[in-house]
Formats: C-alpha cells, sequence, structure tokens
C-alpha cells in the first residue's frame, strides 16, 4: 500500500473536541479515524450512485420465482445451443 | 460474516426494488459471489434489463455493486472444490456457487431456489438460506456489534 501524507487546516477547538470523542469511538489515532471516515463517506457516495442507477433497471412486480423462472429459462435455452 | 450469491440473488438485487437490493446495499463486507455468476449476469442482460438501459450504465452498475456491495471471488480460490460440488447440485451452472461455499468460511448460501438447493448431501455440507434466514442473520449480527 503507498501511502500519501495529508496537511489539514482546522480549528483548535475541533481538534480538541475530535480527541476527546475518538477512544469512544474505538479509534486510536487521528489517522485511523480520518481513514474510517473517508471509507464511510467514499462508500456513502457509490451506494448513492447505485441506487440511482438500480432505480433505472428496477421492473416492477416482478417477484423471486419470477427470477428464478427467468435463469431457469435462459440455462436451459444455453444447453439447447 | 460472510454469505455466498448465486445468480438469482445477484439479478434480483439489479432488477427488483425491495429488500433484497436493502439487504445488498446495506451489509456492504458480506456477500461474496463465484466471478460465474457476475459473467452470467452480465451476458443475459438482453433478458433481465427490461427496461433497455444502455450498456454502459449497466456495467457501471455491476462495477459498483461488485466493487463495494459483493465480493467477487474469481475461480482459482473454488476450482478445486467443483468436483466435489458437482457432485452436490445437479445444474452445472450452480457448481461455481457450490464451490465457493466449500472453498471458503461462510454462513450459507443465499438463493431463492431452494428447492435445486436442497439434497440431503448438499445439507450435509453447507447452509442454504432465503431472504428470510439472511435477513434475521444480518439482524442478529448488527444486534452482536
Amino acid at each position: 500500500m503507498t501511502e500519501t501524507q495529508v496537511l489539514f487546516r482546522v480549528e483548535k477547538e475541533l481538534l480538541e473536541a475530535l480527541d476527546k470523542i475518538l477512544s469512544r469511538q474505538g479509534f486510536r489515532t487521528r489517522n485511523e479515524w480520518f481513514r474510517a471516515q473517508l471509507r464511510k463517506a467514499l462508500e456513502e457516495t457509490s451506494r448513492q450512485r447505485l441506487s440511482g442507477l438500480l432505480e433505472g433497471l428496477t421492473v416492477k412486480g416482478v417477484r423471486e420465482q419470477d427470477i428464478v423462472e427467468m435463469v431457469r429459462e435462459w440455462r436451459s435455452k444455453k444447453d439447447r445451443r | 460474516m460472510t454469505i455466498v450469491v448465486d445468480t438469482n440473488v445477484m439479478i434480483a438485487a439489479l432488477i427488483q426494488a425491495g429488500i433484497v437490493r436493502g439487504l445488498v446495499l446495506g451489509n456492504p463486507d458480506v456477500f461474496i459471489a463465484p466471478e460465474e455468476c457476475v459473467l452470467e449476469a452480465w451476458e443475459t442482460r438482453g433478458d433481465w434489463n427490461r427496461r433497455r438501459v444502455p450498456d454502459a450504465l449497466i456495467r457501471e452498475a455491476l462495477d459498483l455493486m461488485t466493487d463495494r456491495f459483493v465480493a467477487v471471488v474469481t475461480r482459482p480460490t473454488h476450482a478445486e472444490r467443483e468436483p466435489e460440488a458437482r457432485t452436490l447440485i445437479r445444474d452445472p451452472d450452480d457448481v461455481p456457487v457450490v464451490a465457493l461455499a466449500l472453498a471458503v468460511d461462510n454462513q450459507g448460501i443465499w438463493t431463492f431456489n431452494t428447492k435445486d438447493f436442497s439434497t440431503p448431501e448438499l445439507l450435509a455440507r453447507v447452509r442454504v438460506l432465503g431472504t428470510g434466514e439472511v435477513k434475521a442473520l444480518l439482524k442478529g449480527s448488527t444486534e452482536d456489534r
């Protein structure tokens, strides 16, 4: 893993407030906290983008059994080829 | 926690709004699928893409889903277990799913097709889960945290 160093400017009070809650939230260092927040933010962005894409793919009224039948059908078509 | 998903579940997450999609998107580090399932989903998009969404967007949806929400496991991981899997499941297209479940620690295979995944020999080796059981397992795991 290649790491890059990042410098931030932040108000002293904010940093002190962060330091107070770090261990309560299960983080040992500011670095750990920052990485976790970054991952969370990226995950949320991906989830929102994916949700939007899936909205466009959604077929109303389709049931689990319909999907089972659809998969069965295309597999049997493939087997006949 | 690790749960193996089959092609049915992948397709449902793509085209069905509701509980399956919610479980997949809400639990990013839980689900895995053999690469064969993802390939099958891509190759059959002409059948399930009823709204004629352009391929580029389907590709993006599949990439995002497999990048963050359903980890794709490549064949070398489970290839060695395929001969055993063939003796446990009739449909050759389900062999990769069973082989993967035999190859890695997991809580079970999530499928809608519990009928095909119901031989005593298979059930002696892997747990087969319906959507309700997956929901219950994940609820329990959230409460454990």
